[in-house]
C-alpha cells in the first residue's frame, strides 16, 4: 500500500471515529444525560432531578 | 465479597480477559501491518492512541462484567440489604446517619447516584458528610484501574481488590470522625428503618440483564469519552508547544509532558520517581477514572496488561512494571492515590448540587485530595521502609505536606470549637 493511500485511509478512519464519538457525546448531553456510559445510568436519579429543577425554573 | 473479587479478578475474569486482550492485540497488530506505510503521527494516533488506549480499557471488560454479575447475584439474594443493617450501628457511632449506609453501598456502582441518594438524610450535616465520604467506596469506573495494577504488579494476590474496598470503608469511618470533630456536632440519634427481603435463590436472568446493561454502558464510555480523551492525550504527546512533531526519545518535550510535569513532582513522595506519564494519567482520571488505564496505555505504548505471558517475571518485576519503572510498593501507593482522591468531575458536580455550599464542597475536595495523598504517601514510604530498610524518595517533602494537612485540620477544629464555645457561653 502506498504511503498516500495509507495516510488517506488512516485520516478517514480517525475523522470518522473521533467525529462519531464527539457527535454521540453532544447528542447525549443535549438529551440531558450528565454522565455518558455510566453503568448506573438506568437507575440514576440525577437525570430526573435535573428535569424537575429545570421545569421549576 | 472476598470470593467476588477472587472469581472476578483472579480466576474466571482474568481468563476471559486474557482471551479478549489477545483478540485486541491481534487486531492491533493486523491494523498496524496494513497501515504501516502511513505517516508515523497518524499511525501513532490511530494504533497507539485509539486502538491501544481504548483497547486497554475494553480489555478489562470481562473482569468488570464478571464482577457486576456476581454483585447482582448478591443484591438479588438479599445479602446487600443485610450488609447494610450490619454496618448501620458502626456508622451511627462515628456520627453518620443510619441511612448513610445506602449511599455507601450504591457507591460501589457509581458515585453520582450514591451522592444523590444522600437526599433521604434529613439532617443537613449528616447529609453533607455522607455526600463527602460516599465516593471513598471504589466505584465501577475504578475497577479497571484496580484490575490493571492488581494484575500487572500482583498477579497472584487476590487481596489487592479486597483491601481497596475495605480501606474505603475504613476511610469513610475515619473521615466521619474527622468531620464530626471539625463541625463540633454532638452525637444524636437517627433511625434507620429498612424492610429486609427474605433470603432467596438469586435469579440468573436478573444478574445477566444487570451485567449486560452495565457492560453495554462500559463499552459506550470506552467508545466515546475514553476515545476522545485518548486522542487528545496522544496529540498532546505527539507535539511540542511549537506544534512540531516530537521525535522519538524526546517525549519529555511534548505538550503533555510539560503540562503534567509540575504534577509529577507532587507525585514523587508516592511513586518515588518523576514520571509525567503517571501524573498525566492521574489528571485525565478526573474526567473519568477509566482514563487512568487508557492514558497509561497510550503514554507507555503498552496495551496488553492482562496477558499472563506478558506478565512473566523479569528480574524483580514483570514486563509492565519494567516499562513503568516503578516498584510494586509504588504501584500500590499510586493505585491508592487514584482511588481515594476526588472522583470524576461529574461526581463533583453532583456533590455541589447536593451540598449547596461552596464551603462544604471545597472542604470535600480538600479532604479527598489530602486523604488520597496521605494514603499513597504512607503506603509507599512504609512499604519501601519494610522492603528496603529505608524511606523512599520524596519522604521529607511528603511528610511536610502531610504535616500541613494535619495543621490545617487542627486549626479548623480549634477555630470551630472556639466559635461553638462562644455560642453556648452563658452571658
Amino acid at each position: 500500500m502506498s504511503s498516500l493511500i495509507a495516510n488517506i485511509i488512516v485520516s478517514a478512519i480517525l475523522i470518522l471515529i473521533v467525529s462519531g464519538a464527539c457527535y454521540y457525546i453532544y447528542k447525549e448531553k443535549k438529551k440531558g444525560n450528565h454522565c455518558i456510559g455510566c453503568p448506573m445510568a438506568a437507575s440514576c436519579p440525577r437525570k430526573t432531578v435535573g428535569c424537575q429543577e429545570n421545569s421549576r425554573k | 465479597m472476598f470470593l467476588v473479587f477472587y472469581i472476578s479478578q483472579t480466576t474466571v475474569g482474568t481468563w476471559l480477559a486474557d482471551i479478549l486482550a489477545g483478540w485486541i492485540d491481534t487486531f492491533k497488530e493486523w491494523a498496524g501491518e496494513k497501515l504501516g506505510d502511513a505517516n508515523p503521527l497518524l499511525y501513532a494516533l490511530l494504533i497507539d492512541g485509539i486502538i491501544g488506549g481504548v483497547g486497554a480499557v475494553v480489555g478489562f471488560l470481562p473482569l468488570v462484567m464478571v464482577m457486576y454479575f456476581l454483585i447482582a447475584l448478591l443484591e438479588d439474594c438479599g445479602y446487600m440489604s443485610r450488609a447494610t443493617v450490619v454496618l448501620d450501628p458502626i456508622f451511627k457511632k462515628v456520627g453518620l446517619s443510619g441511612k448513610s449506609v445506602i449511599p455507601m453501598i450504591i457507591g460501589t456502582g457509581c458515585g453520582i447516584p450514591a451522592i444523590m441518594a444522600c437526599r433521604t438524610i434529613k439532617n443537613e450535616r449528616e447529609r453533607r458528610s455522607t455526600a463527602m465520604l460516599a465516593t471513598f467506596m471504589p466505584c465501577g469506573a475504578k475497577l479497571p484501574v484496580i484490575a490493571l495494577f492488581a494484575g500487572a504488579f500482583f498477579p497472584e494476590a487476590t487481596w489487592v481488590s479486597f483491601i481497596c474496598y475495605m480501606l474505603g470503608i475504613v476511610l469513610i469511618l475515619l473521615g466521619a470522625l474527622l468531620i464530626k470533630a471539625i463541625t463540633g456536632m454532638k452525637y444524636r440519634k437517627s433511625f434507620f428503618i429498612i424492610e429486609l427481603p427474605e433470603y432467596k435463590v438469586p435469579s440468573i436472568v436478573f444478574a445477566l440483564k444487570s451485567m449486560l446493561e452495565r457492560g453495554k454502558a462500559y463499552i459506550i464510555k470506552a467508545g466515546t469519552i475514553i476515545l476522545v480523551c485518548n486522542t487528545v492525550v496522544q496529540i498532546m504527546q505527539s507535539f511540542n508547544w511549537s506544534f512540531e512533531a516530537v521525535e522519538e526519545g524526546m517525549e519529555d518535550t511534548s505538550i503533555l509532558a510539560s503540562v503534567a510535569g509540575p504534577f509529577a513532582v507532587l507525585l514523587v513522595p508516592i511513586v518515588g520517581i518523576v514520571s509525567w506519564q503517571l501524573a498525566a494519567a492521574a489528571i485525565t482520571g478526573f474526567i473519568a477514572k477509566e482514563n487512568v488505564v487508557g492514558t497509561i496505555a497510550t503514554c507507555f505504548a503498552i496495551t496488553n496488561f492482562i496477558d499472563t505471558e506478558e506478565l512473566e517475571l523479569i528480574g524483580e518485576g514483570n514486563a509492565v512494571a519494567a516499562v513503568m519503572g516503578i516498584t510494586k510498593v509504588a504501584a500500590l501507593a499510586y493505585l491508592m492515590f487514584n482511588l481515594y482522591t476526588p472522583p470524576c468531575f461529574a461526581a463533583l458536580g453532583a456533590m455541589n448540587s447536593e451540598m449547596k455550599s461552596a464551603k462544604w464542597l471545597w472542604g470535600a475536595i480538600g479532604l479527598q485530595l489530602a486523604t488520597g495523598f496521605t494514603v499513597g504517601f504512607l503506603v509507599y514510604q512504609i512499604g519501601t521502609l519494610i522492603v528496603t530498610g529505608s524511606f523512599g524518595a520524596g519522604f521529607v517533602g511528603g511528610l511536610i505536606a502531610v504535616a500541613c494537612f494535619a495543621a490545617i485540620i487542627i486549626a479548623i477544629i480549634k477555630k470551630n470549637q472556639k466559635s461553638i464555645a462562644a455560642e453556648y457561653q452563658l452571658s
